[in-house]
Formats: structure tokens, C-alpha cells, sequence
């Protein structure tokens, strides 16, 4: 790489971000997915890059430097006992199937009142990053509106669009692209 | 009184004099009239070392790249250039540079002095054998690159342009995925495509970047605290807050874009429970909601001057760019081509009125402008795979985008024309949703 043979990383000041530490940050009750708390400690760099000056012109207040934000992710878990729906091709409509299924996790969702639910909304990858996000959401909000009517606690319920940015499958294909298509239910106690 | 007055300024800026001459204004008025061929022969080290050799290839490389990179310039050939008998680099003889048509010739030198770097560059004015540009540039010995780029930023200043040689560009990173794992963290590199230097450290998805108009912050959407909300990172001081506003946290935010004057930020998102556009403070304080309508509205972007906002819509029937004005109001539809176009980007050159959106085209995407005085459409990408998320350079001249070509996306820019399309190596991974940062200030 044409990059790394440079004599940028001389100047590397190595700062290491433990994030180790995460796993005491995430949900304590998990229903059944297990925790993916193999966060390794995150090593990234920094640089000194435009600390430059200039003396023909006299000196120029730069010398600042890039460095790494550190937030640790305060995640919902992965999965759960509610299986995920899918919908059609550019759709938000639930299908006849979507709803018999629905039906099923209203009523495992009132039997755990101390669940709180997160609706996530996914689309495949034949739209744009914007568009799609406004699309997710939309799924998601018809999945929420379905289970209030059905009768679960609004309050139970939360929703966040993923548009195409988390596929559960990379592939290009319409298969993949169906899969993709779906309302994923993450579970808290 | 007069003499006082620039001894005063003598004794305030002593190495000005030293190494800057002063620049004749009837010179200067030559140079901005015609396309300018510049003659750049090797940077030629101070001292014989390997360090101080590489350090001025690296930099004379730079300065070709980023000279050549705007497409205005012309060039005196390279085999011309090595029949230039071995000269001087102080005392240059111009008449043999005259001899291969050279206007403007950059002599450029490079010092190392413990671990310090200094460049020199000097533009000399062929037809008249003046200095136009004469200057000094220090850093860390591990830092070529940024010399050099701030040299060549200089050296089109003179020829009263305005380069990009100095900016980078943001995008969102799938490089640091483990399995099972899915992340996108937010990447910044030079607009060459290196010195890539890793934003956010929070393994969750980080997306939409956008640079807050002085080039010292970067709003993005984060998924961190679970639903999708607005943050600024301040980038020089290692700090990301979110700016959702507290009455919000319920409510997704998305497609951040600071307006012109850095004060106003427009967004998406669902506060009203359909998805429309807002406008906040830069802070995220007092947002009020611009649109209204039972459609999706989505991916806003300001104009160059600020009074008007272009984004995408559904209202009528399939996603198509429209425009109102910064209230809410005079809302009209921009694009008519197309079933399908998204992510619209406004040109900041006030010479350039067009916008750059994402347009579905048998089955792919790819990039287009469309002409705001004339309503064409000019086609950008053709055949790269598909290809999204435009954004202009600073200067109007370019655009980055991602395209996906076999399986992976990639960073690509291309000229405002779409006649020069190249990938830029940005490291690996996909990479996605670029945004392409201001010209830093001095």
C-alpha cells in the first residue's frame, strides 16, 4: 500500500481505547442472545498531519490534531424469540403472512410485560442510503401500528429504521434481497 | 510617514522580507488571463540523504498530482522538462526554461533538520523573469504530503485560483467489521485519497457524515444509543456529543446538512411521526419542522446561498428531487427523468447553478447533474456498477461518490463534466456516503 510505505506512521502517536470496559455498559438481562462482549482493545492512531507553519508569512495558529472520538455502543441485543417478517419489493404493506406471525408476537409480547421491544425496519440494497432509511422506517411504524392494534402497551414498543445499512445477507441476489426486506424484533427486559 | 509605516511593518513581520518578493501587479494581471503552462522539475533536497531525497520526491509528486488534478492547467511535457540542462535551483536560467514555452516554473527545494521538514517553493514568472511566489513551509519530518499541498493550494492562489489541494473527505467505514459484527465508523482522508485517519471508535453504524462549513466539526447519525440520532463530532478535540435536542430521543434522525453560514443544520426525521425535514440551530436547539406532507421527505441539502433547500420526496408517487425555500415554501419539483432519485447535492460554486442526485437507470444507480438554468441532464457515471451519495468539491469543480462494482463500494471522483471518472484508494473495505470537507482556513 502506497500509503503505509510513507513516512506518516513515523509520527504515529499510538493511543489505545479499551473497550473492554463495554460489557459492564450493556443490559444485564438478556432474553436468549448471548452477549458479543469479544471486543478486543481498539487500537487506533493519530497523527500530526498540518501541524505546518509557515515562516514567510509569519506564524499561522495550525497544529491541531485528529483524534478518535471514543463512545462505547450502547447496543440492543441481536436476536430473539420473535421471528422476523419480510416484505415485498419497495413495499410497507404487511402481507397476509407477515400478519398471521404478528399475531403470534403480540401475544408472546403481552405475556412479558417487562419485555421492551425495539422494531427494527431493514430494506435490501436496490435503493439509496436516504430513501431506504425512510422506507425502514416505514415498515417499521406498520409492524408497531399492527401489534398496538392487536393490543400490546404502546409503551412496550420502540422503532428505529436500519434503511440498508445492516443486511443480514451481503449477497446480490434476490434471494438475499428478500431476506434483507424484513422487520427484525431486538428484545430487552 | 510613509517610511515609518513599513518600517513598522518590516520590524512586525521580519521573514517576510527575507523570503518574499514583492509581485508586480501588472504581472499578476498577465497571469489570471490565460491557461497557464507550468514547468515542475524535481524538488531538488538540501543536504544528500535518503530521508530528505524521499521527503522531496514525495512532495514533488504532490505538487504535480494536485496542480494537474483541477484539469485547467497545462504542462510542459516530461521529456522536456529532463533536456533542461542541470541548473541552479536559486538562480535559475530562464531563458532555457523560455525555450520549451514555460510561464510559470516552480523551483522547489526540501530541508531536514532533525526531524523538522522545510520546503521551499518558488514561482518564477517565465516571460518576465519575476518572483511571483517565494515561500517557506516547516513541519514534522514525517509529513511531506501537507506541505506540499499547501504549497500547491499557494502556488494556484497565485494564478487566482481557488484548489482543493488541502481538503478532505469524510465517509462511513465498514473496515473495522468483526464477524458477526456488522460496524460503520466514520473515516477521514486527504482528498487524495491518503492519510486515512479513523473518526469514531464506537462499533456500532455510523452514517450520512456531513462537515460543518468551517471544517472543524462533522454531524453524522449514529445508532449508538440504538435509535438512529444526530451527532457532532468536534474533530480536532476528539469530542462527539449528540445534538438530537432532549424533547427528541424517541425520534430517528437522519441525512444531516449544515447550511452555508455553518448555522443551521437541516435533517430528516420522524418527530411529527412521518418522515420530514427539519431545520435546527448548528447546536440542534429550536429545530422547527419545513415540511409537512403524508409523504417521505428526506436527504435535504442547502443552496450556496443558503435561502433555499433541495431534497427528495414521494409526494408524487415515486422519490424525485424537489426545492423550496428555507421556510417551507415555494416548494417545486426539480427532477422529471427518472422513476427514482434520491441524495440531491447542491454545486457551492455560484458559477455552476446544477445539483448532483442519485438517479435509478435501468436497474442501477448512477450519478447525474441537472442544469438548474436549463433543466438538462447531464450523465456522470455510466457503467461503473452503481453508484450513489454525490458530493461536490468545495470548489464546484469535482464530485466523490460510492460506487459498487463487482462486490465491493469504493470511494470514486469524477469532474463536474463526468468526462474523467477514477476510484480512490481510501484503504479497506467498503466505503461509503462521502462528504467531501471545505477548504481549511489559514
Amino acid at each position: 500500500m502506497r500509503r503505509h510505505g510513507l513516512t506518516f506512521h513515523g509520527s504515529l502517536v499510538i493511543a489505545f481505547f479499551v473497550l473492554a470496559a463495554c460489557s459492564t455498559r450493556r443490559p444485564p438481562a438478556i432474553l436468549t442472545a448471548p452477549t458479543t462482549s469479544d471486543t478486543p482493545p481498539d487500537a487506533t492512531s493519530k497523527s500530526d498531519d498540518a501541524s505546518w507553519n509557515e515562516s514567510g508569512e509569519g506564524f499561522l495558529p495550525i497544529g491541531d490534531e485528529l483524534t478518535n472520538t471514543t463512545d462505547i455502543e450502547e447496543s440492543w441485543p441481536e436476536s430473539g424469540p420473535l421471528a422476523d417478517i419480510h416484505f415485498d419489493f419497495d413495499q410497507y404493506t404487511l402481507t397476509d403472512l407477515s400478519r398471521a406471525i404478528l399475531e403470534g408476537h403480540a401475544g408472546w409480547i403481552k405475556a412479558h410485560p417487562d419485555t421492551r421491544i425495539m422494531i427494527e425496519g431493514h430494506c435490501d440494497e436496490r435503493g439509496t442510503v436516504e430513501y431506504n432509511l425512510a422506507l425502514g422506517d416505514r415498515r417499521a411504524g406498520a409492524v408497531l401500528d399492527y401489534l398496538v392494534r392487536r393490543g400490546v402497551e404502546a409503551g412496550q414498543l420502540t422503532k428505529a429504521s436500519y434503511g440498508k445499512e445492516r443486511p443480514v445477507d451481503s449477497e446480490h441476489n434476490e434471494e438475499a434481497w428478500a431476506r434483507n426486506r424484513r422487520a427484525h424484533f431486538a428484545i430487552r427486559r | 510617514m510613509a517610511l515609518i509605516a513599513s518600517a513598522l511593518l518590516l520590524s512586525m513581520f521580519p521573514s517576510r522580507r527575507a523570503v518574499t518578493q514583492p509581485s508586480q501587479p501588472d504581472a499578476r494581471f498577465d497571469i489570471v488571463t490565460q491557461i497557464q503552462r507550468f514547468a515542475i522539475p524535481d524538488c531538488v533536497p538540501r543536504g544528500g540523504d535518503d530521508a530528505v531525497r524521499d521527503a522531496c520526491n514525495t512532495m514533488t509528486t504532490v505538487l504535480r498530482r494536485d496542480l494537474r488534478f483541477e484539469g485547467i492547467f497545462q504542462f510542459v511535457p516530461d521529456n522536456l522538462l529532463t533536456a533542461i540542462p542541470a541548473m541552479n535551483p536559486d538562480a535559475p536560467n530562464l531563458d532555457d526554461w523560455k525555450s520549451i514555452a514555460a510561464q510559470i516554473l516552480v523551483i522547489s527545494r526540501a530541508e531536514i533538520k532533525g526531524k523538522d521538514l522545510a520546503l521551499e517553493v518558488k514561482l518564477h514568472y517565465v516571460p518576465t523573469g519575476q518572483v511571483i511566489l517565494s515561500r517557506r513551509y516547516a513541519g514534522k519530518e514525517g509529513n511531506p504530503r501537507a506541505l506540499a499541498h499547501q504549497a500547491a493550494d499557494d502556488i494556484m492562489k497565485q494564478v487566482q485560483f481557488q484548489g482543493v489541494s488541502r481538503t478532505k473527505i469524510v465517509f462511513a467505514s465498514d473496515r473495522d467489521s468483526s464477524k458477526g459484527h456488522p460496524t460503520k465508523e466514520l473515516y477521514i482522508v486527504d482528498y487524495d485519497g491518503f492519510n486515512p485517519r479513523r473518526l469514531t471508535v464506537n462499533r456500532s453504524l455510523n452514517i450520512l457524515p456531513n462537515w460543518r462549513p468551517d471544517g472543524r466539526a462533522i454531524s453524522y447519525v449514529s445508532y449508538r444509543q440504538g435509535i438512529p440520532g444526530l451527532f457532532l463530532a468536534a474533530i480536532y478535540e476528539g469530542r462527539s456529543q449528540t445534538i438530537t435536542g432532549d424533547g427528541y430521543r424517541s425520534a430517528q434522525v437522519f441525512a444531516p446538512s449544515f447550511s452555508p453560514d455553518g448555522s443551521r443544520v437541516a435533517f430528516a426525521s420522524n418527530r411529527k411521526s412521518n418522515m420530514d425535514i427539519w431545520v435546527a440551530n448548528a447546536d440542534g436547539s429550536g429545530a422547527r419542522q419545513i415540511t409537512s406532507s403524508p409523504a417521505i421527505d428526506t436527504a435535504p441539502c442547502w443552496s450556496p446561498t443558503g435561502q433555499e433547500i433541495a431534497f427528495t420526496s414521494d409526494r408524487g408517487g415515486t422519490p424525485q428531487i424537489w426545492i423550496m425555500d428555507d421556510e417551507g415554501l415555494n416548494v417545486r419539483r426539480l427532477t422529471n427523468v427518472g422513476n427514482y432519485n434520491d441524495a440531491p447535492n447542491w454545486n457551492p460554486s455560484k458559477q455552476h447553478p446544477e445539483i448532483a442526485y442519485t438517479s435509478r437507470l435501468e436497474g442501477r444507480f448512477e450519478i447525474a447533474v441537472v442544469d438548474l438554468g436549463t433543466s438538462q441532464v447531464r450523465q456522470i457515471t455510466a457503467g461503473r456498477g452503481s453508484c450513489e451519495s454525490p458530493s461536490w468539491a468545495p470548489n464546484g469543480r469535482h464530485l466523490v461518490f460510492s460506487c459498487r462494482r463487482g462486490r465491493r463500494w469504493s470511494l470514486t471522483i469524477a469532474d463536474r463534466t463526468g468526462a474523467r471518472v477514477e476510484t480512490l484508494d481510501v484503504g479497506p473495505g467498503n466505503s461509503y456516503q462521502p462528504d467531501w470537507g471545505p477548504v481549511p482556513a489559514r
